[in-house]
């Protein structure tokens, strides 16, 4: 449970850095936080039904307290995504930065809209 | 401003403390081992996640792998347009020109065993990539750009890539024509515990491994391109 | 055994390694592909329903669903993707540009066929990465900071739906939405703020202005036909279901303001793209005021109408400088685009005999009181707001080619043939209230000027607090109720 506590923290924790912060990097950052903080909430789920890994021994019979498979498969898809889209993003950045010599969002922002 | 700011941490929290309260009566839902047996006798593979992630839900890794793939075609399309740097200067000290090799090749033997044993222990394909993609990027980090470029070929990359793309697919499909259904496991199970056994798990979990090895080594490749090592 | 849709997607997967591999032929092959995927979904018609799990494990894979309203925007899918590769082709697009968009169309498919929970989340992702590649696709300055700020906005919204179809599975462990049955409030509003933030509705989906009047041409057609249908169909799916169905009036309520508002802002914007990508703001309004099948009607015919007009707009103003109307007033544009822009007007603006007269008045039927009166506002608005397109004046020239005319012909055929079969099932009321509600829009045309609007909820910051705000004001409202 505390995991899941805990987790849900991390997502937030990650949703407002991503309003409150300045720089792009790091809004893109806090991205990656709150993003973090979903995984964790995935894996907390799979904890709660078992605290063993899912992974049969065959010289075992009957294991107990295995955690729940469903929830891990689904979330290395997750984390992938994730990989790909801060990778990319940091590329849009870092085009974008070097072009308009800043980082900071309102600068970006207000020099878009007035062109 | 700052009331704004106020108004922001202020719902958030409120948010969050409803998210908390309303999980604190989450039911427990206890696996019972007979779900487990059943997974391998369906799937032949011990590691139950990697029975879920590869044969259950085969249906999302193949998207997944999609993701990957336009994210290195993203990265590659925009640095195009970026001048690659003139002077590059890669790390040069003798003690890492000897390990990196060295790591270089732990880490490839490493990827291998993962990638190769994903079905009975813990480990698989993306994984496997991402150790082999950073031993390669180890190596690189030493090197000069034509020297990496000699070495890794990266022209054959690319093209190993569309092959690896193309056999995905076309596994995935493959079933249809001996009168199987689409995304189903149609090689023999084998005998539990066998390296080669679960179909054709191994099989994805190598072409996901070589997949990400090189996606990953060559967005490292482009990044050292475009902008240098430090 | 018949075959499942898989093939769907298959094969604009295996079109998009082609088109790697061929990269000379990226523009054949794309036609190709597109013109295979419309044969592929008319068959879907011969047949029935599908309702299956994809490579049949029951119990534990992933669900897929292919009834009545999901053929129906493949349909529109197939035929908005045919229309503007035909359109590329006199473009100087290369193979990436070909890649994005098959692998685009594999995704969009598969999100209209997807009933599993995760699946749309990663169908989704996808479809948002080729949107994120190809509004950056001339790579000019702006271009990219539009799909920056879409690619924050958007991760934050999935983040939240990923957080709520969490929830949703340690209440039934199941990811399958045919077999939810508890359902907690706040998984409810986590998984809304991840769809609408997709689905083009005005507070939550404010990177679409922005990305829909900077991308190029066949970018902002395939976004506005296309792309902001996947979110809204996946909201319909899920309110059709028996537990989400408290939700129902949230959505209705949330889509109604935005229809208005969208309107509002439609009027009062100079700039020629933007005024269409608030027109979609409404529009979507109006497709998610409810869930009935004259809301996928609605969803259909605003996929062909809009892409025409994103098409034809976007084809006159490409090579100017300035982006204002009035710049685009003083151009004369030639008569086979300009006539089909004119039955796309027809078209949005609910014109009899044209086919957003039809889904108009069905989606106006299912409404309850105070929804027609918002709804009759919303298309008096419209009408308002993109009547100066009709004054636009048209350039002869000798010989017109129709190859490079194509596209816009084949989208103008379904705009007339859905409105000409519809339109004689309808009543003389519809009629009526229709032909009023054009005559008070071009009063309002006539009358009103309004000067530029603050565009405060478009700042990035603002729209990221919209999110939280909706979460708020969703659980207040599922409290009272």
């Amino acid at each position: 449970m505390i995991i899941l506590i805990c987790s849900i923290l991390i997502t937030f924790i990650g949703f407002i850095g991503t309003i409150l912060k300045k720089n792009l990097i790091l809004k893109m950052l806090s991205v990656g936080v709150m993003n973090t903080g979903v995984i964790t909430f995935f894996v907390g789920l799979s904890y709660r039904s078992g605290k063993a890994a899912p992974i049969i021994d065959k010289l075992l019979k009957n294991q107990q307290d295995l955690a729940d498979p469903i929830p891990q498969a689904v979330i290395i898809t997750s984390i992938v995504i994730g990989f790909a889209v801060l990778t990319f993003s940091l590329v849009y950045i870092m085009l974008l930065t070097s072009r308009r010599s800043t980082m900071d969002v309102k600068r970006i922002e207000g020099e878009t809209d007035e062109s | 401003m700052r009331f704004k700011n106020l108004l922001i941490v202020i719902s958030t929290i409120i948010v969050c403390l409803v998210t908390i309260v309303s999980l604190t009566d989450i039911p427990t839902f206890k696996i019972s081992f007979e779900e487990f047996e059943r997974i391998i006798e369906e799937t032949n593979s011990l590691n139950t996640v990697t029975a879920y992630y590869l044969n259950y839900r085969l249906y999302d890794t193949i998207f997944e792998i999609f993701v990957f793939t336009l994210s290195i075609y993203g990265v590659v399309f925009f640095l195009n347009s970026v001048p690659s740097i003139e002077k590059h200067v890669p790390f040069n000290d003798p003690v890492m020109n000897f390990y990196s090799k060295f790591a270089f090749i732990i880490s490839i033997v490493a990827a291998i065993y993962i990638a190769l044993v994903g079905h009975l222990s813990p480990g698989g394909g993306f994984v496997a990539g991402i150790v082999a993609g950073t031993g390669m990027m180890i190596v690189s980090l030493t090197k000069n750009i034509d020297e990496i470029k000699d070495q890794f070929k990266i022209e054959n990359i690319s093209s190993y890539e569309k092959l690896i793309l193309l056999s995905v697919i076309l596994l995935t499909i493959f079933p249809v024509l001996i009168g199987k259904r689409s995304f189903q496991n149609f090689l023999p199970l084998g005998k539990t515990g066998r390296i080669l056994s679960a179909g054709f798990i191994p099989l994805f979990d190598l072409l996901i491994f070589l997949k990400v090895m090189f996606g990953s080594w060559s967005i490292t490749f482009y990044f050292i391109k475009h902008r240098g090592v430090v | 055994m018949r075959a499942d849709p898989s093939y769907l997607v298959i094969s604009p997967f295996l079109f998009s390694v082609a088109i790697l591999v061929f990269k000379k032929h990226s523009k054949l092959l794309s036609t190709l592909e597109a013109m295979l995927n419309l044969l592929l979904v008319s068959i879907l018609f011969l047949e029935g329903d599908y309702d299956f799990y994809i490579s049949n494990w029951v119990s534990k894979g992933i669900h897929l669903l292919v009834d009545f309203n999901t053929k129906v925007i493949l349909l529109m899918i197939s035929i908005v993707f045919l229309s503007v590769t035909l359109n590329s082709l006199k473009k100087d697009y290369n193979h990436h540009f070909y890649f994005f968009s098959s692998v685009f169309l594999a995704s969009t498919n598969a999100s209209m066929m997807a009933y599993d929970l995760f699946n749309i989340y990663v169908v989704i992702e996808l479809a948002s990465l080729t949107a994120y590649l190809l509004i950056g696709y001339k790579q000019k300055t702006i271009q990219l900071w539009a799909s920056l700020k879409y690619l924050i906005l958007s991760s934050v919204a999935l983040n939240f739906y990923l957080l709520g179809i969490g929830i949703i599975y340690a209440y039934n462990r199941t990811f399958d939405i045919s077999k939810i049955e508890v359902l907690p409030e706040i998984s409810i509003v986590f998984v809304l703020v991840g769809l609408l933030a997709k689905s083009g509705i005005f507070f939550m989906s404010m990177w679409l202005p922005l990305a829909h009047s900077e991308a190029e041409t066949e970018v902002s057609a395939l976004l506005s036909g296309i792309f902001v249908k996947i979110g809204a169909f996946q909201i319909i799916k899920l309110l059709s279901i028996e537990a989400f169905s408290t939700a129902r009036p949230l959505i209705s309520m949330i889509a109604i303001v935005s229809s208005i508002l969208g309107t509002v802002y439609a009027f009062s914007e100079k700039s020629t793209k933007k005024v269409l990508a608030y027109s979609t703001l409404s529009q979507m309004g109006f497709v998610l005021s409810g869930t009935s099948l004259a809301n996928i009607l609605h969803m259909f015919n605003h996929g062909i109408f809009k892409s025409l007009l994103f098409l034809t707009v976007g084809d006159s103003v490409e090579n100017m400088e300035k982006k204002n109307f009035q710049d685009l007033k003083d151009k004369k544009i030639p008569l086979l685009r300009n006539l089909t822009l004119k039955i796309a007007l027809f078209g949005i603006m609910g014109v009899p005999l044209f086919s957003g007269f039809v889904s108009k008045s069905l989606v106006d039927h299912e409404m309850h009181f105070t929804g027609k009166i918002g709804l009759s506002i919303a298309a008096v608005g419209t009408v308002a707001s993109l009547w100066r397109f009709l004054s636009l004046r048209t350039q002869r020239i000798a010989k017109e080619k129709i190859r490079e005319n194509i596209g816009y012909l084949i989208l103008t055929t379904f705009v007339i043939l859905v409105g000409a079969i519809g339109t004689f099932k309808m009543n003389l009321s519809d009629i009526l209230k229709s032909l009023i509600l054009i005559a008070l829009g071009v009063l309002v045309y006539k009358i009103f000027k309004l000067g530029n609007i603050s565009k405060v909820f478009e700042k990035l910051d603002n729209a990221l607090f919209i999110y939280i705000i909706f979460c708020v004001l969703g659980l207040i409202f599922f409290t009272v109720i």
